[in-house]
């Protein structure tokens, strides 16, 4: 057995199994599509934005082609990834339990110009998740037994000599669930929240040192309904959504039943419709997770469907958080929308066809960055191989 | 100095003992044969030249790049431009400490410096240094300027001698390479270094290439005046030159120098018009022949045959007689002739001879008083040191710039 699960066992006062070792992305996978969105509710009859004339779709192409010669409105774009393992089992009071690592990537890549991209914030974490009950000194605050025991395993030569350091060792809940939650599923959300947090964390730097504003937005992959999170510096979106006035969130997959249009009936097949460069109007919606915060979303396609291999392929789907009063109540100015809808649609070209098959609603700067961060991960064998 | 790149080494394409590749910036100006070096174990350095440098995008494919301009729209413009940078592959050359161990991944490379090329290319340390031109390498600010020398005793001897020039036909530059190194040679020599000397032989055998030699270039552009400064070679013409044309009376028959210019030269006693005599050249009548298939040797019998005064060739004293008296030989019958030479020999070689004796006007009997008119031979045994004789043979037909040549080769 390796000296970290040896170590963790004796001062956890468990027993480790040496069970086999795997990728949890590859063999946890629960076969549905990964969807970007969550469930969220509609704010029936009212507008995302303030033009309420605009009933069907509207064409933003002459306004791209307009602004395609001016400075682009993003320069930042942020993308985060995990990956997780299960390492071993281990047995706790009669109770036997996964340990779970992970490593979290979170980059936020700046285009100085058309040529020069570079990587502006990124921060890689290597994490443990153990059960709740491991902590073996209950009388003292979980956190601080398992930041004692994340410092003493950083001790040991295993990792000094590899100059590895465990970033946090996080715990899950270790009471009993319901059949169909895992524990290891509980594990992996707990490296998935961490790595939202570092999200969150990268955005309020940005916008504290003044990096991004109204003139440099930011693209963030994927929804920014981040659900409240119990721990962490950024547990609530309501506090922190002051830092994403020049923020959007752009899902490549998103749920097409969870499509309404602002009288609550589905718009699915009006989406899948979209002619291209066309975007739908944009509504309001409010997310049961994350509390009191609306978002504005919206749909554009930047695909020609002739070229796309389904409905939905070459179609985007846009958030922005409402943060002022009067965008909460009015919705986003029209022009505003039009405007970030033009910059996404001239951010089209180039394409990642043939290295990715998402190439369709993927935006080059947004691959760019995640291939950087997935070239900065340890191999699977080489931290597997760590414990 | 400047910093271009990272070493890759990859697993399917290590760096090696002779090569190595490193990535530079798109926009990055670097030639082949540019010398660049990279930080090696123990503090060396391992010098390497550039051989191809290749453009690497993270492109799939042809039909990526298809897609990426709106499935083909030329006009497409994109905020950001595809990810790539250059990959530029280099040769070893040599390492300060002799450590030739493969180059390592994401070591650093740089540019090199005047003393650093000079070393990597063995440029440093020139015995009998001869300035031979200058390499140039970089581009913009980082441009720099190498004096390249030859060991002058390869070159012209005594070590050895031999010198080639290779170059696209047409663009005029391996000529002009010749002629700046032979006045490098010139100007060293000239000097009287060390007591050695050197004169030197021409020959012309393009238009007027090489017949003005002695003339300033009033047209030297600015750039090339301070190459040769750099270099240490005086702007100035050959010294001492002496041309030689092929005799005919009119001048313009036998050369492609304008007539006056060469009347110029003959009034300064810098040019002459060469003849052959009979009595004293005949013995070079081989060289007329120099080209011919002789499997049997039949045309060299009859040169000896003719040179030895054999049979009535004995009292030949001029070109017409002897081509009158080969005439006879050529005639079937019993006349008294040699019999071990078949007369389809005689009249193969009568043919020939007679070709060239009608082509070729510098077959005389006589020089003209006026010490206009040479022997190429009697010119070149009284060559002095540094001394420059341009022969034109450019409007010579083949066999005679044969002739000619091996003439003026016997003479040296």
């Amino acid at each position: 057995m390796s000296k970290i699960l040896e170590f963790i066992a004796e001062k956890t006062n468990g027993k480790c199994y040496q069970s086999f070792r795997y990728c949890a992305d590859d063999e946890i996978r629960i076969p549905t599509l990964d969807y970007e969105d969550q469930k969220f509710t509609l704010v029936k009859n009212s507008y995302g934005e303030t033009d309420t004339g605009l009933k069907t779709t509207k064409s933003i192409d002459n306004i791209a082609k307009r602004i395609i010669n001016d400075a682009p409105l993003f320069h930042f774009f942020l993308d985060g990834s995990r990956r997780t393992y299960k390492v071993d089992d281990i047995e706790i009071n009669r109770n036997v339990y996964p340990i779970i690592a992970g490593q979290i990537g979170v980059a936020c890549c700046e285009r100085k110009s058309s040529d020069q991209f570079k990587c502006a914030d990124f921060e890689r974490k290597l994490i443990l998740s153990l059960p709740k009950i491991a902590n073996s000194e209950p009388n003292i605050k979980p956190e601080l037994f398992f930041n004692k025991l994340k410092e003493d395993v950083n001790k040991l030569s295993t990792l000094t000599k590899r100059e590895i350091v465990f970033d946090k060792i996080l715990s899950y809940a270790s009471t009993k669930q319901d059949d169909n939650t895992k524990y290891e599923h509980l594990g992996i959300a707990t490296i998935q929240d961490e790595m939202i947090d570092t999200e969150k964390k990268i955005v309020a730097s940005l916008y504290d040192k003044g990096l991004i504003n109204a003139n440099r937005f930011l693209i963030k992959d994927g929804s920014l309904q981040y659900k409240p999170m119990k721990t962490g510096d950024f547990k609530e979106l309501i506090k922190i959504k002051n830092h994403y006035k020049s923020v959007v969130g752009i899902s490549k997959m998103f749920n097409p039943e969870l499509c309404r249009d602002n009288t609550g009936k589905s718009n699915a097949d009006k989406i899948a419709e979209l002619r291209l460069f066309h975007r739908t109007p944009a509504y309001k919606y409010q997310s049961e997770m994350v509390g009191n915060v609306n978002f504005a979303i919206w749909y554009v396609r930047i695909r020609a469907k002739e070229h796309s291999a389904s409905p939905f392929a070459g179609i985007l789907k846009v958030e922005k958080i409402l943060i002022t009063d009067e965008e909460i109540e009015n919705g986003l100015d029209s022009q505003e929308v039009d405007l970030i809808t033009a910059n996404i649609i001239n951010e089209r070209n180039p394409v990642c066809y043939g290295k990715d098959d998402r190439w369709a609603n993927h935006l080059y700067p947004v691959y760019l960055t995640e291939t950087y961060i997935k070239s900065k991960y340890l191999s699977d064998i080489n931290f597997l191989n760590l414990f | 100095m400047k910093k271009i790149g990272k070493i890759i080494a990859t697993e399917k394409v290590p760096t090696t003992l002779d090569e190595f590749f490193f990535w530079t910036d798109k926009k990055l100006i670097i030639k082949p044969f540019d010398v660049i070096k990279v930080a090696h174990l123990n503090d060396s350095v391992t010098f390497g030249v550039v051989e191809e440098i290749s453009h690497l995008t993270d492109g799939a494919s042809f039909l990526a790049g298809y897609i990426s301009s709106d499935f083909g729209e030329i006009e497409e413009k994109s905020y950001t431009n595809r990810i790539g940078m250059n990959y530029i592959k280099a040769r070893v050359v040599g390492n300060t400490k002799n450590i030739y161990t493969p180059v390592l991944d994401g070591s650093i490379v740089t540019l090199a410096d005047a003393a650093d090329v000079t070393k990597a290319l063995g440029l440093d340390n020139i015995k009998n240094p001869l300035p031979c031109g200058i390499i140039e390498m970089y581009e913009g600010e980082d441009k720099i300027k190498i004096p390249v020398n030859f060991n002058s005793h390869f070159l012209i001897g005594p070590e050895g001698a031999h010198l080639n020039i290779s170059g696209i036909s047409g663009l005029a530059s391996k000529t002009s390479y010749a002629m700046f190194l032979l006045k490098s040679i010139q100007q060293r020599y000239i000097k009287n270094v060390e007591n050695e000397s050197v004169a030197f032989v021409y020959l012309n055998v393009k238009g007027r290439d090489l017949l003005a030699i002695d003339e300033k270039n009033e047209e030297l552009p600015e750039e090339d005046r301070k190459m040769y400064e750099e270099l240490r070679i005086e702007t100035k013409p050959f010294d001492n030159v002496k041309y030689f044309y092929p005799y005919s009376k009119d001048i313009k028959t036998t050369t492609y120098a304008d007539v006056n210019d060469v009347k110029n030269q003959m009034e300064l006693k810098k040019a002459f018009q060469y003849k052959y005599l009979f009595e004293d050249d005949k013995e070079s009548l081989d060289l007329l022949f120099a080209n011919i298939d002789d499997p049997t040797q039949t045309m060299e019998s009859i040169v000896s045959f003719i040179t030895s005064g054999e049979g009535t060739f004995g009292n030949v004293t001029n070109w017409q007689d002897l081509k009158d008296e080969i005439k006879k030989y050529q005639e079937k019958g019993d006349t008294g002739k040699d019999k071990t030479i078949s007369v389809l020999s005689w009249r193969k070689f009568y043919r020939l001879f007679r070709k060239s004796l009608e082509r070729n006007l510098f077959f005389s009997n006589a020089l003209s008083k006026d010490g206009k008119e040479v022997r190429l031979q009697e010119s070149i045994k009284q060559i002095q040191k540094n001394d420059v004789f341009v022969i034109d043979i450019a409007k010579l037909d083949e066999e005679a710039q044969g002739f000619v040549f091996g003439d003026v080769m016997r003479a040296i």
